[in-house]
């Protein structure tokens, strides 16, 4: 082996051990993994990666509880529409920020992409498992249904991926040092944003239209003609109190990863809440105008009117009011209480439409079996465990210094 | 005699009666949240300065 080649090994070996392990050799970084929590989640993992590939192998009948009259259970009500409408973050700080110019909120835009791309990766995941032939899935482009709302969802959803995908590439270009490709990225970063808007309205209302074919199926409470407007606003209000769950995990665990000046945390999530207080508000009017215009007043006084209103009050209008108080007296810790109790809202509002209150009236009622709910497990613990090791390596937390200046 | 087609009314009533309510509701919130408490009355005085 020439000297060149020997170098080159030299500084392959030096960038493998600072880049990935951290700078630890690699006996001390496996070391390094065991701990209670990793052992835990590779459990989590294993267990829901292998219901995965037992899924392919003995089919849906096998491996849920799904049937013809209930097509949709778990992973279509939790990993995929409660994982594209918590992954709003996005497309909400990346408008506010690169198009509305709210420049303040900048330092927090890069994890809330993180979080976005991670989530819709692994809600096409969970999408792939429940299609009965996901392989099929190209004809949608070869045929596209352009009158379908399903289709609409698809390809959105395929595009805003993609668009995602080369957001996040801007800090892993950084990571790699990579300026040339880093620079032309950043200069379409603009243009990404605007069609990152423009998917996310279209798919995450579309994702509400699906059911507009179903309304003898659906609760006449949670269905309206409106469904669609009630998700694309209900997105929003995702995408704020996401990022303020995630801003104050994120900022506390990978504090160490923060270069240059902090951002004030509290003072960010005080100005999220002030905005997670109007569009909640507006959201809850907007549901009463669904009840109206149904005349199903009546309903509200029946158990599942009970339950609906546990949705809209306790999970709508209160954290409307927490978010308005916390923002007006400064108390941050009650915007993060009303953030979770948003995340909480809607991602039952997502499983009332999609399971719970669909075929509400059938004699049987699906129940996920322990194989959905073990896979579901496994994804979200796979993204957290794929966002840690991100975060931990590359330039998520703050930019670059080296690449700083830039816009995005 | 009851009109049955004229029932339609009613329901529109109670939208455009409630589509008012929250304009009227959303303006005084807005002002609320977006507003500063008036000195002395910030329930967390510590806090107050923190976050303006």
């Amino acid at each position: 082996m020439d000297s060149t080649a020997v170098a080159a090994t030299a500084s392959w070996q030096v960038w493998f051990r600072e880049k990935i392990l951290l700078g630890m050799d690699l006996r001390t970084y496996l070391r390094s993994l065991f701990t209670p929590l990793n052992a835990l989640a590779a459990v989590l993992i294993v267990f829901g990666l292998t219901v995965l590939v037992y899924r392919f192998a003995a089919g849906l009948g096998a491996s849920t509880n799904l049937s013809q009259a209930q097509p949709w259970g778990l992973w279509i009500g939790f990993d995929m529409m409660s994982g594209i409408v918590l992954a709003a973050g996005g497309f909400t700080l990346g408008s506010a920020v690169h198009l509305f110019g709210m420049h303040e909120y900048h330092p927090i835009v890069r994890p809330a992409i993180l979080t976005a791309f991670l989530g819709y990766v692994l809600a096409v995941v969970g999408l792939m498992a429940d299609l009965g032939k996901p392989w099929n899935f190209y004809n949608m482009m070869v045929t596209p249904g352009s009158a379908s709302a399903l289709f609409e969802v698809a390809c959105c959803v395929l595009m805003y991926t993609t668009v995602l995908l080369l957001e996040f590439l801007v800090p892993v270009f950084e990571w790699l040092g990579w300026r040339k490709v880093h620079e032309r990225l950043e200069k379409a970063m603009l243009a990404l944003t605007v069609l990152s808007v423009v998917f996310s309205t279209m798919h995450q209302s579309a994702l509400g239209s699906l059911f507009l074919i179903a309304p003898a199926k659906l609760h006449p409470l949670w269905y309206s003609p409106y469904i669609f407007i009630f998700f694309f606003i209900s997105a929003i209000c995702a995408g704020i109190s996401m990022v303020i769950v995630e801003g104050s995990l994120t900022h506390r665990i990978f504090q160490h990863r923060i270069t240059g000046a902090h951002a004030d945390m509290d003072k960010l999530q005080i100005g999220l809440g002030k905005a997670g207080a109007i569009v909640l508000f507006a959201y809850f009017f907007l549901k009463m105008q669904g009840v109206a215009e149904g005349e199903h007043w009546d309903l509200l006084l029946t158990g599942w009117g009970a339950w609906f209103l546990v949705e809209i009050v306790g999970f709508v209008l209160v954290p409307s009011l927490l978010y308005g108080y916390g923002a007006r007296y400064k108390k941050v810790k009650l915007v993060r209480t009303a953030a979770v109790l948003t995340v909480i809202g809607i991602v039952l509002n997502r499983l009332n439409v999609s399971v719970i209150a669909y075929n509400f009236d059938k004699p049987t009622h699906y129940v996920p079996s322990w194989m959905e709910v073990s896979m579901s497990i496994g994804l979200v613990t796979l993204g957290v465990v794929a966002f840690r090791w991100i975060a931990n390596r590359m330039p998520i937390m703050s930019e670059d210094p080296n690449f700083a200046g830039g816009e995005f | 005699m009851e009109n049955e087609f004229l029932n339609i009314y009613g329901a529109k009533l109670v939208e455009y009666g409630l589509a008012v309510v929250y304009m009227i509701l959303f303006v005084g919130y807005w002002r609320w949240v977006q507003g500063e408490p008036a000195p002395g009355t910030n329930p967390d005085p510590k806090r107050a300065g923190r976050a303006s």
